[in-house]
């Protein structure tokens, strides 16, 4: 890998499609998660391996490269939202019933893709709190620091997400449920 | 179970964390091109640095050379012997006893600041006070005398490139000729930059102190006949040395980046983003100014200057908020503001819709600026050498930008968070050229960065910096 990553950095286009093939799957599904469409996805990982292939040269070989691309890939991620920031509607999502619903084979019958399009179906603050909190383990002050919000605000955002996500599960699954019941 | 909180969130954990998801396609050949393209960029900023540099090096040579060739052309003309006598001691030379001194009415003395520093004193009362004024007539701001008694002269200490001591000169009308010390019987007026000093054949009284003498002479003028065309360029020379104020018109082709803080300070992806998609284009400066001269070294320099800033922004993809007017409109984030695109040729259907930019934008700012510097002059009379700093206070006058919006070119008029006045400091170096007449011209390297930011209410604040080589053809009142 450290041969790899000393070619990217001399600027060997091979190397660095090596490199971009290595770890673009893994990526695009971060940056997917992050963004509204495949269009927005495909612009951060653009966007983030263009930083990646540029502070290469900066990466210490303390930790491993895929956390350090992915850190990358978020940090682009956050900084297009804080761009877009002020261009969303906050949507305060009112009478939110929290359904609770006890069946293990829902979990078994739902696919990444189906949950990561729910993920995308939430307002943009709520999805970049809720990506942040559960997949990047940032604790709400660091979320609050990050999107320049309070960290009250991160935690609010936080709940409402995972309720509408909650929502969100029992809505489409309702098929599944009923058949698994019967 | 999904029936608790922490349900969903191992959930999403446990499904969605180990997914991968193949990228379009067209993803790497996009990344390729980019990539391409800014290691092309990157020659190109390496290649105008080189450039930069070669020209300034070529101006500082030809400027030696010219320097040079000035001086040592006056030197081969006439033949002055003491060229090559220069830092010798002067006892080598002067001690010799066809050299005619009086040293009792004029001595030389070394000063404690360096060996080529010498103070002249004299007695006012004698005969030589006649020559010495005669002296003074044409360089009395260039001659120093520490007694204030003596009429026209001024007092302190002053830097000779060149003295050698007032001589008697019964009868100053003779053939001129050099001072070569064969020729003593010859009475000659020699001239440099500094001083002027006659020389007469006599008896030497006493050997000068023994010390270190440079010798400069720029023209050996022929005193025994009226030299009406040296006298005439005397009194040029005089003129201009009292002319304090020179007006010049310049031309400054500048090259402008600009340092940008991020003001989230979490991270520098703003910063980043904006040095990756904004490159400069051909920027200027041009206007007049004058300079007015306290002194022989320390002058100011003001007046009124017209800045034009241009520069390109890559293809990028723009998104809609709401505009100025409440309804959404596409905005363009640049480093200096952002750029709302009116609704005129294609309007978004609500807030977030996204366009994509094909082309290269390009932003054009105008600036009218008042600067205001110090300068400190070095060297001499014909060609100088001058140091200059100080600030500007820079008005916007205009701002627009040229999008290319789905094959339409769009000019905006429009940038908001754009300051209306912003502060920059200015440091510079630079040559003059000042023939005898009242024109000179001028070579001046500036280097100029904003201590303002330009922009306001942004996530970023930007610092425009920008180095420039000012041509300027001056005139002196």
């Amino acid at each position: 890998m450290q041969k790899l990553i000393k070619k990217c950095i001399e600027g060997d286009r091979r190397a660095e499609n090596e490199l971009y093939t290595l770890f673009s799957a893994k990526m695009y599904a971060i940056c997917y998660r992050y963004s509204k469409n495949k269009e927005e996805a495909k612009d951060i990982l653009h966007e983030g391996f263009l930083k990646v292939f540029e502070n290469l040269k900066n990466f210490k070989n303390e930790g491993a490269l895929e956390g350090w691309i992915r850190r990358i890939m978020v940090n682009t991620a956050i900084y297009k939202y804080r761009q877009r920031s002020k261009l969303y509607p906050i949507i305060s999502i009112d009478n939110i019933r929290v359904l609770h619903h006890s069946d293990e084979d829902i979990i078994s019958r739902i696919n990444a893709k189906e949950l990561i399009c729910m993920i995308q179906k939430l307002p943009p603050a709520y999805q970049m709190v809720f990506n942040l909190y559960v997949f990047e383990g940032y604790k709400h002050k660091e979320i609050a620091e990050e999107l320049g919000i309070s960290e009250g605000t991160s935690k609010s955002n936080f709940f409402e997400a995972r309720a509408i996500l909650q929502q969100a599960i029992n809505v489409n699954y309702q098929n599944i449920k009923k058949a698994v019941s019967r | 179970m999904i029936d608790k909180n922490d349900d969903i969130v191992d959930l999403f954990k446990s499904v969605v964390e180990p997914f991968e998801l193949a990228p379009p396609e067209e993803s790497w050949p996009l990344l390729d091109l980019e990539l391409e393209r800014r290691k092309n960029e990157n020659y190109r900023r390496i290649l105008l640095r080189f450039k930069i540099a070669s020209l300034v090096l070529l101006i500082l040579l030809m400027s030696s050379i010219l320097f040079q060739f000035y001086h040592s052309g006056k030197e081969t003309k006439y033949g002055f012997p003491f060229a090559d006598l220069r830092n010798r001691k002067s006892t080598a030379y002067l001690a010799k006893p066809d050299l005619p001194l009086i040293k009792d009415k004029v001595e030389l003395g070394t000063s404690n600041i360096n060996k080529n520093i010498f103070q002249n004193s004299y007695d006012s009362k004698s005969k030589e006070e006649i020559i010495i004024k005669t002296i003074n007539k044409y360089h009395a701001p260039l001659v120093t005398n520490q007694k204030q008694s003596v009429s026209g002269l001024k007092t302190g200490k002053q830097k000779y490139s060149a003295i050698l001591p007032i001589t008697t000169v019964p009868n100053h009308t003779g053939r001129a000729t050099d001072l070569s010390a064969s020729q003593q019987e010859n009475n000659s007026m020699f001239a440099d930059t500094n001083i002027y000093y006659l020389q007469s054949s006599g008896p030497l009284t006493k050997p000068l102190p023994d010390t270190t003498i440079v010798t400069k002479p720029l023209e050996i003028v022929d005193v025994t006949q009226k030299n009406e065309p040296f006298l005439d360029s005397l009194n040029t020379k005089k003129e201009s040395a009292n002319s304090r104020l020179t007006a010049y018109l310049f031309f400054s082709p500048d090259y402008t980046k600009q340092s940008i803080v991020d003001n989230h300070n979490v991270d520098n992806q703003s910063e980043a983003d904006y040095k990756s998609s904004e490159s400069p284009d051909f920027s200027f400066t041009t206007g007049m100014k004058c300079n007015y001269s306290f002194n022989r070294k320390w002058g100011m320099q003001s007046g009124l200057t017209y800045s034009y800033f241009s520069q390109y922004i890559k293809p990028v993809l723009i998104f809609a908020s709401n505009g100025s007017d409440g309804s959404p409109h596409y905005a363009l984030p640049t480093s200096y503001g952002i750029v709302e695109l009116p609704n005129s040729t294609t309007s978004p259907s609500k807030v977030g819709d996204s366009l994509y930019l094909k082309s290269d934008s390009r932003q054009v700012i105008q600036f009218i600026n008042l600067p205001i510097l110090l300068t400190y002059k070095l060297g001499g009379n014909k060609l100088s050498y001058y140091l200059m700093a100080g600030a500007s206070l820079n008005m916007v006058i205009s701002e627009k930008a040229i999008l290319d919006e789905q094959g339409t070119q769009e000019i905006i008029h429009k940038v908001t968070g754009l300051r209306e006045f912003n502060q920059s400091l200015i440091v510079g170096a630079g040559i003059e050229y000042s023939p005898k007449n009242r024109f000179c011209f001028r070579v001046e390297p500036t280097f100029k960065r904003n201590i303002t930011p330009v922009n306001k209410n942004n996530p970023v604040s930007t610092y425009p910096y920008s180095f420039g080589i000012a041509f300027c053809l001056g005139f002196r009142f």
